[in-house]
C-alpha cells in the first residue's frame, strides 16, 4: 500500500475535513428536544415559495403568535415549496410532535392527494391549531371575452379559463363550478396565479377565478377584468354591484368554492401543548390589530376552534370524494 | 408622480436612510456571493426587522439588499466558476476563463461597471416607460414566450463550437433533464420514480452548484496549482481596463441593457433566462466569436448589463398590474403588503413618493455596490492565487452547504453531487456545460408555453401573431447568419 505523504496528504486531509464539516452542519439541526413547551425556536412550515397569500399572511401573523405564546418564543419560517404542497406538509407531518414544528395548509385542496390515495399523510390525524382566514373567490371575465353573463357562458360552445393546475384550490373551484353550472370549459394551465390573471387581462382566456384579495387590483383598481359573481353569502362591499353566486341560483356553490388557511401540528401532539397552542392561536387571530391588518389586505379573518376545525377537515374530504370522478376526468 | 421627485430624493438622503441603504446593500452582497442564497432569502430575513419601521426606511433597506444581489452573485462566478445566484450563471462562461488568465480584476471591473450602468439604464427606462409599459406587458403571450425560449436555445449553436455534435448531445441532455417532474399542462408526472422531491423537476440552484462549484472543486483537486495560471505579482491590475472595456463596447452594453429591461418587463420569463439571452446576443452578433467561452470581456459585459437592467424592467408589471416580474419581486410584493402598502395600480396614485424612493434606492444601491466591488476587487482577486489544495475543499463545502440551505432538503445536496460528477466528466471529455445549463433553464419554459399555445390556438398560433413571427425570423436569421457570412467571406476571398 502506498504511503500518503506530503502534498497529497494535505489534499487528503483537507477533503476529509470538508466532508466532516458538511456532515456536521447537515446534522446540526437535529438538536435534542426537551419535553417542556416552548423550550426552543419554533419552526413554521409554509409549503409555498416566499411571496403570495400563504406566505404573506403567515408572516403577518407570526408577531402575534409570539405575543400570546408563553415565554414569547422565537418563530422562524421555513418555506418548503414543491410537489404540489406535499413536501411542505410532509415536513410538518413527520416532525417530532412536541409543538416546535407547525405548518400552514391549503384547504380543501390539500385533501385531494389523500382522497386520490397519493398522500403520505392523513389530515384527519393531524393536530389542528387554528385558522387564519376565509378566502372568498370571485369569477372575473376578460374585457376581450365574447361572453358577459352567466347565460352567455352556459350557452358558449367553449369557455377558456386560466388556472394553475387542478390541484390548487382555485383550479378545483373552477372545475367544480363549471361542472355544476354546465359550462363547457377548456383549462389553460399556468405556473402561477399571476400568469393566469395576466392571461385574462391579455384576453387569451375568458375566465379567471381567484380570491378577491388577489383580484382586487385588477377588478376594482385598474378595471382590467370584469367581476361577474362572488362565491359568498353576501356581496362584497368594494364591489356592491356584483351578485353572489347564491343570488344567481347556486347557493350550494358557496360552500364548495372557497378556501381556508388553517394551521396544524404533527399527529400525536400532547394535549397540554395542543391547548397552549390553540389558546395562543385563538388570541392571535382575534387580536384587533392583526385583524385590522388582514382587512387592510382585503382578507376576511375567520378564527376557528377545535370543533370547527375538525368539521372543516371532514367536510373537505367528503366534498372531494363526492367530486373525485370529475377531478380524475380532468387530470387524465 | 413626477412632482414627488424631489421629496422622495430627500427621503433617501435624510439620516438614517443612507445607513439603511449601506446595511441593506452589504447584506445583499453577502447573500449574492454565497451560492444557494439570494434575493428571496435576504428579503425573508430582513422582513421581521421591518415590522413597525417607517415605510420608506423599510423600502430603502429591502430594495438596497435586492439591488446588490446580482452583482454579488457574479463575484464567485468570475473568481471560482460558481455563480452565487442563477442570474449570474452566464457570467461564468467568460468571467472564469479571464480569472484563469490572471485577468480577474479586469472581469470584476467590467462586471461592476456594466451592472451599475445597467441598473441606471433600467431605472431610466422604467421611469420613461411607465405610461406605455402596459402595452409591452400585454403584447407578450404564450407563443412569444416560446419564441424567446427558442431564441435562447439557439445560442447553443454558437457557444458549443468545439464539436457541434457534442454540443447537441449536451443540449439534449439538458432538455431531457428539464422534462423531469409534474407537467401542469398535461397533468402527467414524468421520471420521478415515486419521489415527491422530483415533482418539481431538477431545481436550478443545486444543479448549478453541482455543474459549476462541485465540478470545479473536483477539477482543482486533480489538477495542480491555482486558478490563475499567471504568477502572482502582488499587484492587481486591470480593474480600470475592465471599466474602460464597458465604454469601448458601449453599443453592446446598450443592446444588452435593452434586452434585460425588456425581459424584465415580461412577467414569467424570469431572471435566470435574461443573462443567457444577453450572452447569446453578444456571442452571435459579434464579428469575431472565437474568443467567447475562452475569456472574452464582452461575455462578461453582456450578462451583467442585462441582469441588472432587468430589475428596473421587472418593476413595470409590478407597479402597473401588481404582478411580479420576477421571484424577488414576488417576495417584495408580499413584503409591501406586510408593511401595509397595497402594491399595484393604485400605488402610483396613492403613494407616488414610495414608488420613487424604490426606484432611487435601486439606483443608489447599484452604484454603491459597484464602488465596493471596484475597490474590493484587489482583495478578492487574491482568491484565485490560493493553492488548489486549500481552495477546493472550501468550494466543495460552501457549495454543498449552499445546496442544502435553500430548502434544507438533503435531496438537493445529492443532486448537487450528481451534477458535480457529471460536470467533471463533461469537462474531461470536452462536452459543453453551457449547453446543458441553457437547455435546462429554457427547456421548462419552452415546453410549457408550447403546450399552452397548442391548447389555445394550435400550431398556427406560433405564426399568426406579428411579434411571435418576428422573433421566429430573428432566431432563424441568428442561426443562419454565421454560416452565410463565412460562405460570403470565402467567396470573396476566392475572387481575386
Amino acid at each position: 500500500m502506498a504511503i500518503i505523504t506530503g502534498k497529497k496528504w494535505l489534499k487528503f486531509m483537507c477533503l476529509s475535513l470538508a466532508i466532516i464539516a458538511s456532515i456536521w452542519i447537515l446534522t446540526m439541526s437535529e438538536a435534542t428536544a426537551q419535553s417542556t413547551f416552548p423550550s426552543k425556536t419554533i419552526t413554521y412550515v409554509i409549503p409555498t415559495s416566499p411571496g403570495g397569500g400563504f406566505d404573506t399572511f403567515s408572516r403577518m401573523l407570526i408577531p402575534y403568535l409570539r405575543k400570546y405564546l408563553p415565554g414569547n418564543p422565537n418563530i422562524i419560517i421555513k418555506n418548503a415549496p414543491g410537489g404540489e404542497w406535499k413536501i411542505g406538509i410532509n415536513k410538518m407531518y413527520r416532525a417530532k410532535p412536541d409543538g416546535h414544528t407547525i405548518g400552514i395548509l391549503n384547504m380543501p385542496a390539500n385533501a385531494l392527494p389523500q382522497v386520490l390515495g397519493e398522500a403520505k399523510y392523513d389530515l384527519r390525524k393531524a393536530t389542528w391549531l387554528g385558522n387564519i382566514d376565509d378566502v372568498t373567490y370571485v369569477t372575473a371575465l376578460s374585457l376581450k371575452s365574447k361572453y358577459k353573463t352567466l347565460e352567455e357562458l352556459k350557452n358558449a360552445p367553449m369557455v377558456t379559463s386560466g388556472t394553475v393546475g387542478l390541484a390548487s384550490t382555485a383550479g378545483l373551484g373552477t372545475v367544480l363550478a363549471a361542472e355544476r353550472m354546465g359550462i363547457k370549459m377548456k383549462y389553460i394551465p399556468h405556473s402561477g396565479s399571476t400568469e393566469a390573471i395576466l392571461a385574462g387581462i391579455r384576453g387569451d382566456v375568458d375566465w379567471v377565478q381567484y380570491p378577491f384579495s388577489t383580484l382586487k387590483k385588477s377588478i376594482v383598481d385598474s378595471k382590467d377584468l370584469i367581476p361577474v359573481w362572488v362565491y359568498s353569502k353576501k356581496r362584497i362591499d368594494q364591489i356592491p354591484n356584483v351578485p353572489t353566486i347564491a343570488e344567481l341560483g347556486y347557493p350550494d356553490l358557496v360552500n364548495v368554492v372557497k378556501m381556508l388557511r388553517p394551521v396544524a401540528a404533527p399527529p400525536g401532539l400532547p394535549d397540554d401543548i395542543r391547548r397552549t397552542w390553540q389558546d395562543a392561536f385563538w388570541k392571535a387571530t382575534n387580536d384587533p390589530e392583526f385583524q385590522k391588518k388582514q382587512i387592510a389586505a382585503n382578507a376576511s379573518p375567520l378564527p376557528m376552534k377545535q370543533q370547527e376545525l375538525d368539521d372543516m377537515v371532514e367536510a373537505a374530504i367528503k366534498l372531494l370524494e363526492q367530486y373525485k370522478e370529475v377531478i380524475l376526468k380532468h387530470r387524465k | 408622480m413626477y412632482e414627488a421627485a424631489l421629496p422622495a430624493l430627500m427621503v433617501l438622503l435624510a439620516w438614517p436612510a443612507p445607513l439603511y441603504l449601506v446595511l441593506g446593500t452589504l447584506l445583499g452582497l453577502l447573500f449574492g456571493i454565497l451560492p444557494g442564497l439570494g434575493g428571496p432569502q435576504v428579503l425573508a430575513l430582513l422582513l421581521p426587522i421591518t415590522y413597525g419601521m417607517d415605510t420608506n426606511l423599510a423600502i430603502v433597506l429591502l430594495v438596497g439588499a435586492m439591488s446588490s444581489i446580482a452583482f454579488g452573485g457574479s463575484i464567485p462566478a468570475i473568481l471560482i466558476n460558481t455563480p452565487g445566484t442563477p442570474q449570474s450563471a452566464a457570467t461564468c462562461f467568460d468571467g472564469f476563463p479571464l480569472a484563469q488568465q490572471g485577468k480577474a480584476g479586469m472581469a470584476i471591473g467590467a462586471a461592476a461597471t456594466a451592472s451599475c450602468l445597467g441598473a441606471i439604464f433600467g431605472a431610466v427606462i422604467l421611469t420613461i416607460l411607465l405610461p406605455v409599459g402596459r402595452y409591452v406587458v400585454l403584447a407578450f403571450s404564450y407563443p412569444e414566450y416560446f419564441m424567446l425560449a427558442l431564441m435562447g436555445l439557439s445560442v447553443i449553436a454558437v457557444v458549443s463550437k468545439g464539436s457541434l455534435w457534442k454540443g447537441l448531445i449536451a443540449a439534449c441532455l439538458g432538455l431531457i433533464l428539464s422534462t423531469i417532474g409534474y407537467d401542469p399542462v398535461t397533468g402527467s408526472v414524468r421520471y420521478t420514480f415515486g419521489s415527491d422531491y422530483l415533482w418539481d423537476g431538477i431545481r436550478l440552484v443545486p444543479a448549478f452548484i453541482g455543474l459549476f462549484a462541485i465540478g470545479e472543486a473536483i477539477d482543482l483537486f486533480l489538477g495542480r496549482g491555482k486558478i490563475a495560471q499567471s504568477p502572482y505579482t502582488g499587484r492587481i491590475g486591470g480593474i480600470f481596463k475592465g471599466i474602460k472595456a464597458v465604454f469601448h463596447h458601449f453599443g453592446l452594453f446598450i443592446r444588452c441593457s435593452v434586452i434585460g429591461t425588456l425581459v424584465g418587463i415580461i412577467p414569467g420569463v424570469g431572471g435566470a433566462v435574461t443573462n443567457f439571452l444577453a450572452y447569446g446576443h453578444a456571442a452571435q452578433a459579434s464579428k469575431n466569436q472565437e474568443g467567447f467561452g475562452k475569456g472574452d470581456i464582452r461575455g462578461v459585459i453582456a450578462p451583467e448589463a442585462a441582469n441588472d437592467s432587468k430589475d428596473g424592467g421587472a418593476l413595470v408589471p409590478t407597479l402597473l398590474f401588481g404582478i411580479p416580474g420576477s421571484l424577488e419581486m414576488a417576495v417584495f410584493l408580499g413584503a409591501m403588503i406586510v408593511l401595509g402598502l397595497e402594491p399595484g395600480p393604485r400605488m402610483m396614485l396613492d403613494r407616488p413618493e414610495v414608488v420613487l424612493v424604490l426606484i432611487y434606492t435601486l439606483v443608489a444601491g447599484n452604484i454603491l455596490v459597484a464602488i465596493i466591488g471596484i475597490f474590493g476587487a484587489g482583495v478578492l482577486v487574491r482568491l484565485t492565487y490560493v493553492p488548489a489544495a486549500l481552495l477546493a475543499p472550501v468550494i466543495f463545502t460552501l457549495g454543498l452547504m449552499g445546496a442544502y440551505l435553500t430548502h434544507e432538503l438533503l435531496a438537493d445536496v445529492i443532486i448537487a453531487l450528481i451534477f458535480g460528477v457529471l460536470a467533471f466528466a463533461m469537462k474531461r471529455f470536452d462536452f459543453s456545460r453551457i449547453a446543458v445549463v441553457i437547455a435546462l433553464v429554457l427547456g421548462g419554459l419552452a415546453q410549457k408555453t408550447f403546450h399552452q399555445t397548442l391548447l389555445l390556438s394550435g400550431y398556427k398560433g406560433f405564426f399568426i401573431r406579428p411579434i411571435s413571427l418576428g422573433l421566429f425570423i430573428i432566431t432563424i436569421a441568428m442561426i443562419a447568419f454565421p454560416y452565410v457570412r463565412s460562405r460570403l467571406r470565402s467567396r470573396g476571398e476566392k475572387r481575386p
